[in-house]
């Protein structure tokens, strides 16, 4: 059957990787190639690579850099970060991004998604979700490395970019990022019963059992997380045996 | 000296993957969209993300049909389809109610999945089971069952089920792997690019042949 995926997420600013908290308080973690070729030897399911500085400085991607990287990837790799356009799509997938995130400029321009979806194929367009949650307990997506805050829900915008044509959603609670503190469960789950693509977890994790808790009770098909393997011993493949222990299938 | 794969390019799709991935393995892949790349290669791999009317609109405009089926149902070189490139491998693909005709290397139609339970949900991405019916040489030294990588919206409804390589269990069973026109026409549903020891086997396998 179809095995959940784990997915190491790798944050580019610079030149370098780096780990935050709340979208903020960036601390370097090493180097790009570096972790790619360790996860390359963990066999890792798939992973995110998202230049964090590109937008906010108004930059579009640095193609060259996802080029010498996509090289040593020799697993599915989902490259965002500054992608503006089609011709920016087009090129990451020329250069070695198997899947091109999307966040910010489909906010401002929903149609990017639906003309990138018909050239290249659902399959291939990702729709990066960033939400925080109102004093009331709503969420609320928010774009720009989480610096602009939108008027809509979470799940409003997963259905809207579903509809649009996206085939995944990459969804990331910037109140638990960098926290360890688990995912947003609820928002997840809203999400994932929102629309039919397969969404995939993030922010928050902290310990295996919030994977559990995002696949299980927050109906997720992936979870995403990076401090957890940046700033404690837990592993992808730790992380899959516990799953397996709980009876979720994964690739072992 | 090392072989020569013409990687058929026929627009936006990530060659770069697999050309790395055959040089690694000793090929010479040659990322083409000329005939006469095509007709000098000694194997034609076809890969291929998106969707299939686009792509064999792409293909027809570049007159890569012809050269396509002349090289490997007539001439009878080795062929690798890979994910979109296996579905392109069928007489006909239906996408959003229209039919459009495939290079007919095999009998089938392309078709969406469509899910057995709420469970299920597509683009069917991720890592799923490649259950082998029978052996052929691209799978020599995989076993049955192990894991590769999909990610895909459509799949191959083959007319003759006896040229079903293996299966995965999704969307109530599909085509992941398939045998063409002749013994050494195959396509994948996965990529074996991106599916890490197993992934690089079939594509040795393949070159080896």
């Amino acid at each position: 059957m179809l095995k959940t995926r784990i997915i190491p997420t790798l944050l580019l600013k610079d030149f370098g990787l780096v780990k935050g908290k709340q979208f903020d308080s960036w601390r370097r973690v090493g180097a790009a190639l570096q972790s790619i070729r360790v996860y390359n030897l963990r066999d890792v399911d798939e992973l995110v690579l998202l230049d964090i500085a590109a937008t906010p400085q108004g930059k579009p991607p640095n193609f060259a850099e996802i080029d010498n990287l996509a090289d040593y990837c020799r697993m599915p790799l989902t490259v965002g970060g500054g992608v503006q356009s089609v011709d920016h799509i087009g090129e990451l997938l020329k250069v070695g991004a198997d899947k091109v995130a999307i966040n910010s400029a489909a906010f401002d321009r929903p149609e990017l998604i639906a003309e990138s979806a018909r050239l290249f194929g659902t399959q291939c367009i990702v729709a990066s979700i960033d939400f925080i949650r109102t004093p009331d307990g709503q969420s609320q997506v928010v774009t720009h490395c989480g610096t602009y805050i939108r008027e809509m829900s979470a799940p409003d915008w997963a259905r809207r970019v579903e509809g649009l044509g996206a085939g995944e959603i990459l969804l990331t609670s910037k109140d638990r990022d960098g926290t360890m503190t688990g995912y947003d469960i609820e928002i997840t789950r809203a999400v994932a019963e929102a629309v039919s693509i397969p969404v995939i977890a993030s922010g928050g994790c902290g310990k295996y059992e919030d994977m559990a808790e995002a696949l299980t009770h927050g109906h997720a098909n992936a979870v995403a997380a990076a401090s957890i393997y940046h700033f404690t011993e837990q592993t992808p493949l730790g992380a899959k045996r516990y799953l397996h222990a709980q009876d979720i299938a994964v690739r072992l | 000296m090392s072989q020569t794969i013409a990687v058929v390019d026929f627009g936006y799709c990530n060659i770069g993957s697999i050309t790395r991935a055959l040089e690694e393995l000793g090929a010479h892949p040659i990322a083409t969209h000329s005939r006469r790349q095509i007709e000098d290669a000694d194997k034609v791999v076809l890969p291929g993300v998106g969707s299939f009317s686009a792509a064999m609109h792409s293909l027809r405009k570049m007159n890569l049909t012809d050269a396509i089926v002349e090289n490997v149902a007539e001439r009878g070189k080795p062929f690798l389809g890979i994910c979109l490139g296996m579905q392109l491998m069928a007489d006909s693909g239906l996408e959003g109610g229209q039919e459009c005709q495939g290079l007919g290397l095999v009998s089938g139609r392309v078709e969406k999945m469509i899910p057995t339970d709420s469970s299920e949900r597509i683009p069917h991405m991720g890592w799923n089971n490649v259950d082998l019916a029978f052996e052929t040489p691209i799978f020599n030294g995989i076993p049955s069952g192990q894991d590769f990588y999909f990610v895909h919206s459509y799949h191959v409804d083959m007319q003759n089920k006896d040229r079903v390589i293996a299966s995965t269990p999704f969307a109530g069973g599909i085509a992941s792997s398939i045998l063409g026109c002749h013994e050494q026409v195959w396509g994948v549903q996965f990529h074996p690019e991106k599916s890490q020891k197993f992934g690089m086997k079939l594509l040795q396998n393949f070159v080896g042949v």
